[in-house]
């Protein structure tokens, strides 16, 4: 699923800190660590709204999409 | 979990282990005796003595008219009294014995992976509870396999030829076999709802 957070990028645009950005929206700073890096299944549309309020961004700004076909064929059962 | 929660899981695993190895011990001390088998306490009017009760493995059916003749009872106490005889018996038992004795170990095992610190000490349980859910399965199909096996052996020491003597107590079999039908459909619950969980715990 080539889905690209970008997170990194814009707390450096905005010159935030991970600590700093942790602490405004209430998530533990590992995981935005986890988020940053894109090791998480999902994410909140609040915690999305809650990055996108304090980096004052909208959510393309944060997310990413890279183009592939095996996404077409999505189920919901990944167990 | 807590740790008085652990403490029990650590409790409860050392009973089922206790009573897996029990099950082990008795079916050996039982059998590797000439009258394990059939000998039994009868307590009346708190005096208890041990009797020899050899009809008792016999089918019901059979049973009578074995108590009827005594040259039929004596014919069936040679035959228990052979060596080869009570090997047969012996592996029989074991038929009935060694599924349940695999559950209690396999619980315990569940239940020493759930009291062991450290996380995800569900996920690491469940394959032990599945494997367990099994095994009851299993030992649910062996009490009549074992029944059978046993009358047949027994009948044929007293009615040669008779062929194979179907012993099949339907009401206990579907009883054990729901449950262990219902043990198995909770741990395929609890294993998926661990599994959500821990996507759950994925998504922040």
């Amino acid at each position: 699923m080539p889905v690209i957070v970008n997170l990194d990028l814009m707390l450096a645009r905005r010159k935030v800190r991970s600590i700093e950005l942790a602490k405004a929206i209430g998530i533990t700073e590992s995981n935005l660590s986890l988020l940053k890096s894109g090791k998480v299944k999902g994410m909140r549309f609040s915690t999305l709204a809650a990055i996108c309020r304090y980096l004052e961004c909208e959510p393309g700004d944060i997310l990413g999409y890279e183009s592939s076909d095996a996404d077409l064929n999505t189920s919901d059962d990944h167990a | 979990m807590s740790d008085s929660q652990r403490r029990a899981c650590r409790w409860f695993s050392l009973l089922f282990c206790a009573a897996a190895i029990g099950i082990g011990a008795v079916a050996a001390l039982a059998l590797s005796t000439p009258g394990g088998l059939t000998n039994k306490v009868r307590c009346v009017d708190l005096h208890c003595q041990v009797v020899r009760e050899t009809v008792d493995l016999l089918p019901q059916a059979v049973r009578a008219k074995v108590e009827a003749t005594p040259g039929l009872r004596a014919g069936l106490e040679t035959n228990l009294a052979q060596a080869r005889t009570r090997a047969v018996l012996t592996a029989i038992e074991l038929v009935r014995c060694l599924p349940l004795a695999a559950l209690f170990a396999l619980v315990a095992m569940a239940m020493r992976r759930l009291g062991a610190s450290g996380a995800d000490g569900y996920a690491k349980a469940m394959p032990w509870l599945r494997r367990a859910a099994l095994a009851a399965v299993v030992a649910a199909l062996a009490v009549p396999v074992a029944d059978t096996l046993r009358a047949t052996v027994l009948v044929d020491a007293i009615d040669r030829g008779r062929g194979v003597y179907v012993m099949f107590n339907a009401s206990q079999f579907v009883g054990d076999l729901l449950l262990a039908a219902a043990a198995w459909a909770s741990i395929w619950a609890l294993a998926a709802g661990s599994r959500a969980r821990r996507d759950i715990a994925e998504i922040v």
